[in-house]
């Protein structure tokens, strides 16, 4: 085939235009440090990577989320810990009352104890972290007791559903913890009950309300348990998400980010290329005949 | 022997060697010249003569100039030029588009669904609380905002197509036109017998420019002129071409390209696809564009209604129900563009319905739980994909029609370049050839000149024996 010099220049040009974008595109990719910035790049690693950090955002979310029901979760624990030590108080209170050497003067004493106890229990029941109160259902604006020991939240406790796939409790029915409605004692009417006895200086009701007090204490220790099963379980899914949130980081990398040495040696190669190639097409400027008979 | 003769027939050489070396000359001169087809003085014995019964040459002369043209392999560069100046169009709007709807290094529609279901999420965890509300909604505008962005982006493109459709096809009417007039210049000059190379020269480039713009196929008629064919339609015939150009359809928009027949016109858009930079402009308005909109618009529905019918179900912490979060669609069509949120929810974070039931505010969060389900539930595609999976489907498919598109662009030029050297392998300047020629013409000068002497000298012999 006849070789002419436009079609010398033609596939000079062609190959400069090659070598160049080749170039470009490894400089691109080695100073973003990202081999996936247009969907063209890799269009299934673009739907791959919206996937990735999809899910990615799910599992950041969720552990968000878990922080939070953890966080509420233990100011929950704690004001029940506080619970059972009034509670303990009030049984002290009864077994000394119960015995026949307290008067009726000492009895009066530990009635006004167990008002103030009492209050103490109603104000545990109406903690709040960052105005949420934990006891109400999901009347988490206002305080779920009132001084009577009225309750006046719902049944309805709030539940967090985390990953899609675990649904935790996190506020409480405060009726059922204190007032009777879930099976346990109604532990304020036995507090009521106990005051009013101490009052009335009745040694048979003061010592009637001794098993009610221990059913008691068993009760809101019951409940403790429960809540330390629900931090126990966001607790285990927090290290469970942790691993998928490192194997997404991993993943994601893979899919999106360049290997930084794969990267700088790809420009020192095109760079390479696109200078060998200037360097054959101003050899080739200079050999033709003319220039080489000196016509 | 004429001793005249002699004379006669080495001038006859010097003149013929010098219009060979001006033939290969003007060929140095126009070697990168584009549509200069080679040149070659066609060198013919002049007819012999009886003289004392002896039959005897006359010389040599140039006879014609020829122009080494190949129709075949013009006519395959010239399709060349139609994939080449498709794939660069197609090239050119693919890499816009798909800077539009990626997600690029900042994130784009996907990021922006993936942060609004997830803050939907973490205000699950406390429902009540205003700056995770304002979040929610923040959020969601970031979603409205940014599909917004893409498909007009998208939309913008496909006016551009369309614009761009009026001025090619323009173009088209100019070089008919100009073809025309070298057609009508060629015939007459070339009425002699002797070609007009430089005009055909000229009429090749024009021709290739059209290439570029559309299926155009060329055949020369009688006298040398050339009948151009373009969309199926011939739109130069001898010296005269028709009028081609866009006009916008009255119902749809979209610009036509029309030729002129006669004192009317007619259509001739359907024969225009899949060539040349015109079939470009129109693939991307008539089918690349309206497919990713019809994606996205369909997305943004799905997405506003499904939304809507859980959210208004649920209660705002304000106790009333029954509100849309995103402003209905009115139809898929457009749906993504007109995205946003619903006047009732905008900029009042307390509006957001997030409990299931009256009772349960503020602190339920059953209808959040819905809402946020709906970011991995299939209800596109028949069921089978989730949002955020879908729109990865429709990156995915724009990223391989993008990445196609480079490809071909690629090779339409590799394509284009070979079918160039088919053709200059014939048609072409061979530097090296030409410096031969050169070489080879200048010998035979210097040994014409020298026959020349010779018989001079001859001459001066005889003359001084007298």
């Amino acid at each position: 085939m006849r070789v002419t010099a436009a079609q010398v220049y033609r596939s000079q040009l062609l190959r400069l235009r090659k070598r160049s974008s080749e170039s470009a595109r490894a400089q691109e990719v080695a100073t973003s440090g990202r081999r996936l910035v247009r969907p063209s790049d890799d269009p299934v690693g673009a739907a791959r990577s919206l996937r990735v950090r999809d899910m990615l955002g799910d599992v950041e979310t969720a552990r968000g989320k878990i922080a939070s029901v953890h966080r509420e979760l233990t100011h929950e624990e704690t004001a029940i810990a506080g619970m059972t030590d009034v509670l303990s108080r009030v049984k002290e209170l009864a077994v000394q009352m119960a015995s026949p050497v307290a008067d009726a003067g000492s009895r009066a004493a530990a009635a006004s104890e167990v008002d103030g106890l009492r209050s103490q229990l109603i104000a545990l029941a109406n903690t709040d972290v960052a105005g949420r109160r934990l006891f109400g259902g999901s009347q988490i604006g206002a305080d779920p007791f009132d001084a009577a020991g009225n309750y006046l939240g719902d049944t309805a406790p709030v539940s967090v559903e985390i990953y899609n796939t675990s649904t935790v409790q996190v506020t409480m029915d405060g009726s059922q913890l204190l007032g009777g409605t879930g099976g346990g004692p109604d532990i304020l009417q036995v507090l009521d009950d106990f005051s009013t006895a101490l009052t009335t200086n009745d040694i048979t009701g003061v010592q009637n309300t001794l098993d009610p007090l221990t059913d008691s204490i068993d009760w809101v220790v019951q409940q403790r348990s429960l809540i330390g099963a629900r931090m126990d379980l966001v607790e285990r899914l927090d290290d469970h998400l942790q691993d998928v949130e490192s194997s997404l980081v991993d993943e994601r990398s893979v899919i999106e980010e360049a290997d930084v040495v794969e990267a700088y040696s790809e420009v020192v190669r095109t760079k390479t290329a696109f200078e060998s190639a200037l360097q054959v097409t101003s050899a080739a400027r200079t050999t033709d005949l003319f220039q080489l008979l000196g016509l | 022997m004429s001793l005249f003769a002699v004379i006669n027939n080495a001038g006859s050489a010097l003149m013929a060697q010098g219009r060979a070396i001006q033939t290969t000359a003007n060929n140095v001169s126009n070697a990168e010249t584009p549509g200069y087809a080679r040149q070659r003085a066609e060198l013919t014995p002049m007819g012999t003569l009886r003289r004392q019964g002896v039959l005897t040459g006359q010389g040599v002369r140039a006879s014609q100039v020829t122009a080494a043209y190949d129709r075949f392999a013009q006519g395959q560069v010239n399709e060349r030029f139609g994939e080449d100046g498709f794939a660069r169009g197609m090239a050119a709007d693919m890499r816009a588009i798909e800077v539009a709807v990626g997600e690029g290094e900042v994130g784009g529609m996907g990021a922006a669904l993936s942060a609004f279901f997830d803050s939907l999420s973490a205000l699950e965890a406390d429902p009540s609380s205003p700056a995770l509300r304002l979040d929610v909604l923040s959020r969601a505008e970031s979603f409205t905002v940014s599909m917004n962005r893409a498909v007009q982006s998208v939309e913008r493109q496909q006016a551009d197509a369309n614009e761009r459709i009026t001025d090619l096809a323009s173009r088209v009417s100019v070089l008919g036109e100009e073809i025309a007039a070298i057609n009508r210049d060629l015939v007459e000059l070339e009425a002699g017998g002797q070609l007009a190379h430089d005009l055909r020269a000229q009429r090749t480039v024009r021709l290739e420019e059209l290439a570029t713009l559309g299926p155009t196929r060329a055949e020369t008629g009688p006298g040398g002129s050339l009948t151009v064919v373009f969309g199926g339609q011939t739109l130069v015939e001898k010296a005269t071409s028709r009028q081609v150009f866009g006009q916008a359809d009255p119902v749809t928009g979209d610009i036509q390209v029309r030729m002129s027949f006669g004192t009317t016109d007619f259509d001739i858009t359907g024969a225009l696809g899949g060539s040349g930079e015109l079939g470009a402009a129109l693939q991307i308005r008539d089918q690349v564009a309206p497919e990713i909109i019809d994606e996205l618009d369909n997305l943004a529905f799905e997405v506003a209604n499904q939304f809507n019918a859980i959210h208004s179900a649920g209660f705002g912490l304000d106790g009333v129900t029954g509100r849309n979060f995103f402003s209905p669609p009115a139809g898929v069509a457009g749906a993504a563009s007109a995205l946003n949120l619903d006047a009732a929810v905008a900029g009042n974070p307390d509006a957001i319905q997030g409990a299931s039931t009256a009772g349960s505010v503020p602190g339920g969060n059953g209808n959040l739980i819905a809402l946020g389900n709906l970011s991995t539930a299939q209800t596109m595609s028949g069921g089978t994909r989730s949002f955020s999976s879908f729109l990865g489907q429709t990156l995915s498919q724009v990223g391989s029609d993008a990445a196609a598109a480079y490809a071909d662009e690629t090779l339409a030029a590799a394509g284009l370049s070979a079918a160039q050297d088919l053709r200059d392998a014939v048609s072409g300047v061979s530097l090296e050839e030409e410096a031969v020629d050169l070489m080879r013409f200048q010998d035979a000068y210097q040994a014409a000149a020298r026959v020349m002497a010779t018989a001079n000298e001859l001459f001066d012999d005889l003359l001084s024996i007298l």
